[in-house]
């Protein structure tokens, strides 16, 4: 497993005609193998940024983002390219992210699921990309299937699959891969509350199953604090990291039930800490549009 | 009393009646979901439209020169039927025109696609072709005709010509569509699954784009068999097109009528067999 550095990110967007965006700003970040960490933040704090810049979808102004093994002592190696990282890791110690990569996976919000395949195919599809026997892609589709509760599900097209359902199959087909790390983008977003509250138990019993290192972003708070053992609160303007917790809810959740940690003072009392840092930086950013105006 | 019992199966299907759910808004006027099929007024003007045409010729109102009485075209399909329409049977006419419509939007789409795809996913091909389809895009085929008799006389190729000439644009334009309405989202997370552009381009791009270029192809198909008819008015021995226009010149308004009626009637059945070919090879359509 490799440990997840970014080093001193900064992004700056210049749109024609208007003021450049310092969408980021100077942020540095290390995560340990098997971490889970989530980013809350307003809106436009940069969160969808930095993950696109974790993923190789964007290249960052300044800074570089670093996957390394922490056992060995070799030295690090920078991927520049999309896709130039594949391969590579097997034989090198660090790499720098410059693309997106097969060791990286992401979950999105919703709707990008391959909607002309079936469940199984969409899982298979990370696999079939690196060749793998077909023999072997059943195991990992069958198991697959099974961990997120989908196994009378394989053959179905997934567009008539239920939006909790729809974003099992996104989960598992990002497992599928066997990534070193996984990105996801309010992944649990357009549910409704109650799929939600599943999807988080769901999010926790795979991170407890395979140890992977995940990046969660959310707007949520509830959802922040149950699934972060870290968590990061950002701020805009620029786009920076306020504040950083490490809490013990995610490790709870793995026996206790999720309500009850959720109704416990010490959930409630970092609720309503980070819900009121929020609610001050919404209040200002309003200001500041009320002085621009 | 009566408008309280259920509608009969029958009278919903007619549009006679409220189908259940309907029976229970009490805002119709408006919501055009409430409108009812109307069929059973469809059947009555069908049938009016016949029996008119059925007095007005058998009581000859009407100049049989002008628009043939019903007993005599029955009795032309027959003929035609049986003995063809000089010495090309009937089916041999309609079967060129389609044959000359599925080549012409075979072709166009053999070019169109992949050019609307390296329009959408390459500047330089953008840059070269966007100026050319913005401009051909709103010129009428069959302004194209004379250019192409100067150019290729008046034999089948010209004819093919034409009709790729066609649906190119149309299948250019809806390949194009189709690369844009990709969801970037879909492509990342296909580079993040270890896809190469290659893949994703096969795999991603293709499939998402194929109901955008089924519809080209259904417009191909409609707008080629309109230009085809046309085509075989203008220069054609043979064809529905070429029968109609021939009869006309014999004074054969019943072969005209019959002509336009078939016309009609296979630009109609083109139209409901792609989306039955669509419901079935793409059922995915508009659920990404
Ligand atoms: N391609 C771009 N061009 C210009 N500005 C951009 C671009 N992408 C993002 N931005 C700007 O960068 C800032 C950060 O955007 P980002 O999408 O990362 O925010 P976010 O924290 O994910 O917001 P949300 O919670 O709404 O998803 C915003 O001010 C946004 O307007
Ligand atoms: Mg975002």
């Amino acid at each position: 497993m490799k440990a997840l550095s970014i080093q001193d990110i900064s992004m700056v967007f210049t749109v024609p005609g208007g003021d450049p965006v310092r969408a980021l700003d100077h942020v540095s970040l290390d995560l340990q193998p098997g971490e889970l960490m989530s980013v809350l933040g307003p809106s436009g704090c940069g969160k969808t940024t930095l993950l696109n810049i974790i993923a190789g979808f964007l290249s960052p102004t300044a800074g570089q983002v670093v996957l390394q093994d922490p056992q060995a002592n070799g030295g690090a190696s920078v991927v520049t390219g999309p896709g130039a990282d594949r391969g590579m890791i097997a034989d090198t110690d660090a790499s720098v992210v410059t693309g997106p990569g097969a060791e990286r996976g992401m979950v999105f919000q919703q709707g990008a699921l391959f909607e002309w395949l079936t469940v199984e195919k969409n899982i298979a599809f990370g696999p079939k990309m690196a060749g793998k026997s077909s023999a072997d892609i059943k195991v990992t589709v069958e198991h697959l299937l099974e961990t997120v509760g989908l196994q009378d599900f394989g053959k179905k097209p997934v567009y008539q699959l239920s939006g909790g359902m729809q974003q099992r199959v996104a989960l598992a087909r990002c497992l599928a891969n066997d990534p070193e790390v996984i990105l996801m983008d309010e992944p649990l977003g357009a549910l409704d509350a109650l799929t939600r509250e599943k999807m988080q138990g769901l999010v926790l019993q795979l991170w407890d199953e395979t140890r992977k290192t995940i990046i969660l972003i959310t707007h949520s708070v509830e959802e922040a604090l149950f699934l972060g053992e870290r968590l990061i609160v950002m701020a805009p303007r620029p786009g920076r990291i306020e504040r950083e917790y490490r809490l013990p809810f995610a490790k709870r959740g793995l026996n206790e039930s999720p309500r009850e940690i959720k109704a416990s003072p010490d959930f409630i009392e970092k609720r309503e800490e980070i819900l009121s840092m929020i609610w001050e930086m919404e209040e200002e950013i309003m200001g500041q549009a009320g002085d621009a105006a | 009393m009566s408008s309280q019992q259920q509608p009969s199966g029958w009278m919903v299907w007619l549009g006679l009646a409220d189908n259940s759910f309907t029976r229970q808004k009490t805002v119709k006027f408006g919501d055009a979901s409430a409108v009812n099929s109307g069929r059973g007024y469809g059947v009555i003007s069908v049938l009016a439209f016949i029996i008119l045409w059925w007095v007005a010729t058998a009581a000859e109102w009407i100049n049989p020169i002008y628009w043939p009485g019903l007993d005599a075209v029955f009795d032309r399909v027959g003929k035609l039927a049986n003995e063809g329409f000089r010495n090309i049977a009937l089916w041999d006419h309609i079967w060129i025109s389609v044959y000359r419509v599925l080549s012409g939007v075979v072709y166009g789409a053999l070019i169109g696609i992949p050019l609307g795809f390296a329009m959408g996913l390459w500047s330089v091909a953008k840059g070269i072709f966007d100026p050319i389809v913005e401009f051909i895009r709103p010129i009428p085929p069959l302004a194209l005709i004379p250019l192409i008799i100067l150019w290729f006389g008046i034999d089948e190729f010209a004819k093919i010509f034409l009709l790729a000439l066609a649906s190119l644009f149309i299948m250019i334009i809806a390949a194009r569509a189709g690369v844009n309405s990709v969801r970037v989202s879909k492509v990342h997370a296909a580079y993040s699954l270890g896809a190469s552009k290659l893949q994703v381009l096969l795999r991603v791009i293709l499939p998402n784009a194929l109901p955008e270029i089924f519809t080209g192809l259904r417009t191909a198909m409609g707008v080629c068999w309109g230009t085809v008819v046309a085509a075989e008015l203008v220069a054609a021995d043979r064809g529905i097109g070429s029968m109609i226009m021939i009869a006309k010149n014999f004074l054969n308004t019943d072969i005209v009528v019959i002509g336009i009626v078939i016309i009609g009637l296979i630009g109609f059945a083109i139209e409901i067999l792609m989306r039955m070919l669509e419901r079935k090879l793409i059922p995915w359509r508009g659920k990404g």
